[in-house]
């Protein structure tokens, strides 16, 4: 058949219009909007035309979604121009979508913090605006002490990063069902302190329910769950190192197979050999795992200090929280090095700078405040902490815990700076094999010598730091493994 | 060429420009970007600098965690082709009976978990196959089969078994169609000569259909072991590929790497471990391909020998 030559051109012809209209239209559009008058910074004369801007902004901290969305809906109506579009990206998906971002330059225009991208990674690809003109320098000094470190928050003096949570963060504690605690014939008297406790606290949930319910359940799949408890119990015993990367900072070496990990795997052992902890903890999230304890199914959970936020309000006095129980009681702590570990930066390529710096500065009046009020989280203002009641009784005894447990301990990257090129170096080339994974293949009867795996751990962990500081040193750094050794630093006390 | 025919010729190619611009930049520029990326130290972000040569494919090929994955690929492939493949032939043969009644019902039942999204079947399936609560131990308990309630997501061998079953039942009906579309593209007129010289149903299907699906079955073969390579879906929603990498299978183990939340992810060191286990698996496919080439060519020789 032969072609209708003339129709295939129209439909062509048409085709490359439709393109090159579509190529015309924008995103942006104008408005006369009156209410536009009201706006500040960006805007200009009333009279002229108001750009409509729609700001874009990533986060991943699910807890404080009700807080953004509320804090987003003021600076709406206060700044009619702007519209600001949060989305929250799951923690597990987070890292592959800054990545396909950068790559694709389509950062948008708020972007939230993420350990495995650290902010000089960021700034050496040089997709990050300086943020040096959002706050004054008095403003800054509101802030913590610490929070505005080289390599964190600064960058060669300039600041790339506006925190938006306090840097004692998260700290994992006990939390509790006051209903079930009562089925099982227990009161609050009862909450182990103690990991012999916590057994016996275990075989008397069971025995006085006649095993319908369980002491304890904590969901293993997402696994910094179960090692970030484990870690943080073992500082009790082993105290030198870090329950945050299981570094010991006095001798400057990882250590993965310290022998507070290796008990507090063991005690998680018995009580899974002895069925004492919840069947399904094994095959279950961490949320799954909270679930069953606020349903009642297990009196003990353990989560970070953000979870107390998220429980269900309408049921808040059925809940109680306390701190990790330790091998025999004595303190433990969580480690923040002074850096803000939930901070926001702006994409380099962001077409609306005076716009996002509007939007951070009225985060720092309106959502702070907002954080504390409904216990998410403290602000990383103190005297908004100070002023600001926590309206939230589970909540405001998770953030108490929490800054008593929290500690400061040695920054490598104040020692020497080259540390910071080391964390480039070494980054994702750790073993990709973790405590979590080690946790759940000892419990599962998989790791029969949990010790000789840890030790195979901390191995790998050294080598990888000790070719990232040679290749350092090959490049013109100048940095030893010395520069990580602390032995002056006295464990439970802050290192200034 | 008469100006027709180059006309007609230039039409022709213009209309296959799309699809040829779209398979270089959707197929070909990638396979040959992960080549590339596999000789480098890269994160996926910023410019490619770290040239390491073969350092990449070292540490894969010496990472026992790859081999663990590589290892529980092939016994899911291995259970999944040993058992599906008879088992659906069986079923073909069944429904393709012409006295079969009510085989619509029966077919659509078959392939309905074909059309189910296999992230769903995950999330439902592990639901199932809980400890506490879980139907498929309340049944079990209620029969008196098993006392306790089975771990089975918690346990290796278990939490594969279980992977095992959802993915034969997830494939089967396809296959199952694979094998019904060979059945009744083969002639008529061979049976009816078969049953005119006293061939009953079994003599039929010895020496007539399999015969005759062999170069069928060379692709059903292929088609299923390709399925079986890309399970990460199922795997990530049914066991997450634990306990303890027990049902680990290397798309799982390539993407921990290309977008790990540990650190950098490494996508000069994932491309490596695709492109070892892509490698592998088409020397795989050659020696399956050359296996049905060597059976069909011995069933023609006999064949000839016969006559």
């Amino acid at each position: 058949m032969k072609p209708n030559t003339q129709s295939i051109k129209l439909l062509l012809l048409s085709s490359l219009a439709m393109l090159l209209l579509a190529a015309c239209s924008s995103n942006q559009s104008t408005t006369n909007s009156h209410a536009a008058n009201n706006t500040q910074g960006a805007t200009s004369s009333p009279t002229a035309e108001v750009k409509q801007v729609e700001l874009e902004v990533w986060g991943r901290w699910e807890e404080m979604l009700g807080q953004m969305e509320e804090t987003i809906a003021e600076f709406q109506q206060q700044h009619p121009h702007i519209k600001v579009k949060y989305t929250n990206v799951p923690g597990s998906q987070y890292v592959a979508q800054i990545q396909a971002a950068i790559s694709g330059n389509t950062l948008p225009d708020i972007i939230g913090y993420h350990q495995s991208i650290p902010t000089s990674l960021l700034v050496n690809l040089d997709v990050l605006h300086p943020l040096d003109d959002v706050l004054t320098a008095e403003q800054k000094a509101e802030y913590y002490e610490g929070t505005w470190s080289e390599g964190y928050t600064l960058i060669d003096g300039q600041t790339y990063a506006i925190p938006v949570f306090n840097p004692k963060r998260p700290a994992m504690m006990l939390y509790y069902n006051k209903e079930a605690l009562h089925a099982a014939g227990l009161t609050e008297d009862d909450i182990p302190a103690t990991w012999d406790e916590l057994y016996s606290f275990s075989k008397q949930v069971q025995q006085n329910t006649d095993g319908k319910l369980y002491g304890l359940v904590i969901g293993v799949k997402e696994l910094s769950f179960l090692s970030g408890a484990i870690s943080q119990m073992a500082t009790a015993i082993t105290p030198d190192v870090s329950p945050t990367d299981l570094f010991n900072y006095r001798t400057g070496q990882y250590e993965y197979h310290a022998q507070g990990i290796v008990q507090g795997l063991e005690l998680f052992k018995k009580l899974q050999d002895e069925k004492l902890l919840h069947p399904s903890s094994l095959v279950m999230s961490f949320r799954e795992g909270t679930a069953l304890m606020e349903e009642g199914q297990a009196v003990l959970t353990i989560d970070g200090s953000f979870y107390a936020s998220q429980l269900n309000a309408d049921k808040l006095d059925s809940f109680g929280v306390a701190p990790l129980p330790t091998k025999d009681g004595k303190p433990q702590y969580a480690a923040f090095q002074g850096e803000s570990r939930v901070a926001f930066y702006v994409s380099k390529h962001t077409e609306h700078y005076e716009e996002t710096k509007l939007f951070l500065q009225f985060i720092k009046e309106h959502l702070y405040p907002k954080l504390v009020a409904d216990g998410v989280e403290y602000s990383p203002l103190p005297a908004v902490n100070e002023a600001t009641t926590i309206n939230h009784p589970v909540a405001a005894e998770a953030l108490r815990i929490q800054d008593e447990v929290s500690l400061l301990i040695p920054r490598p990257f104040e020692r020497n700076a080259d540390s910071l090129k080391v964390v480039l170096e070494t980054s994702g080339k750790l073993p990709k094999t973790t405590l979590g994974n080690i946790a759940e293949g000892y419990l599962t009867g998989q790791i029969k010598d949990v010790e000789a795996a840890l030790l195979e751990l901390s191995q790998q962990a050294n080598q990888v730091l000790e070719e990232g500081i040679a290749k350092v040193n090959a490049a013109g750094g100048s940095i030893t493994l010395d520069d990580y050794a602390f032995a002056d630093w006295v464990p439970y006390q802050p290192y200034q | 060429m008469n100006r027709r025919n180059k006309s007609l010729y230039s039409w022709a190619y213009l209309f296959m420009l799309p699809q040829l611009l779209m398979l270089a930049v959707f197929t070909i520029y990638p396979i040959v970007m992960s080549y590339v990326y596999s000789f480098y130290d890269w994160s996926g972000i910023g410019p490619l600098q770290q040239f390491i040569g073969w350092d990449n494919f070292y540490s894969v090929m010496t990472d026992r965690y790859f081999w663990n994955a590589y290892r529980n690929n092939l016994i899911y492939i291995g259970f999944t082709v040993l058992i599906t493949l008879p088992a659906a032939l069986l079923a073909a043969l069944l429904l393709n009976l012409a006295y079969f009644k009510g085989k619509v019902v029966y077919r659509t039942l078959l392939f309905l978990p074909v059309v189910t999204t296999t992230a769903i079947v995950g999330v439902v399936l592990k639901s199932m196959f809980g400890t506490d609560n879980a139907i498929v131990n309340l049944v079990l308990q209620q029969f008196n089969l098993i006392k306790e309630p089975i771990g089975w997501l918690s346990g290796p061998y278990t939490s594969m078994l279980v992977l095992i079953g959802a993915g034969i039942w997830k494939v089967f009906g396809m296959i199952m169609i694979y094998w019904l579309a060979g059945l009744q593209s083969l002639p008529k007129e061979i049976y009816e000569a078969a049953r005119i010289d006293g061939a009953g149903w079994w003599a039929a299907l010895r020496y007539i259909t399999i015969p005759l699906l062999l170069p069928v079955s060379a692709v059903i073969l292929l088609l299923t072991v390709m399925n079986g390579i890309h399970v990460f879906d199922l795997v990530t929603t049914l066991t997450g590929g634990g306990p303890f990498f027990a049902t680990d299978m290397v798309d799982l183990y390539i993407y921990r790497y290309a977008f790990g939340t540990g650190g950098f992810p490494q996508q000069g060191y994932a491309s490596a471990a695709g492109i070892i286990f892509g490698m592998s698996i088409f020397v795989i496919s050659l020696v399956l391909g050359a296996i049905v080439q060597l059976a069909m060519r011995r069933q023609r020789s006999i064949a000839i020998g016969k006559e």
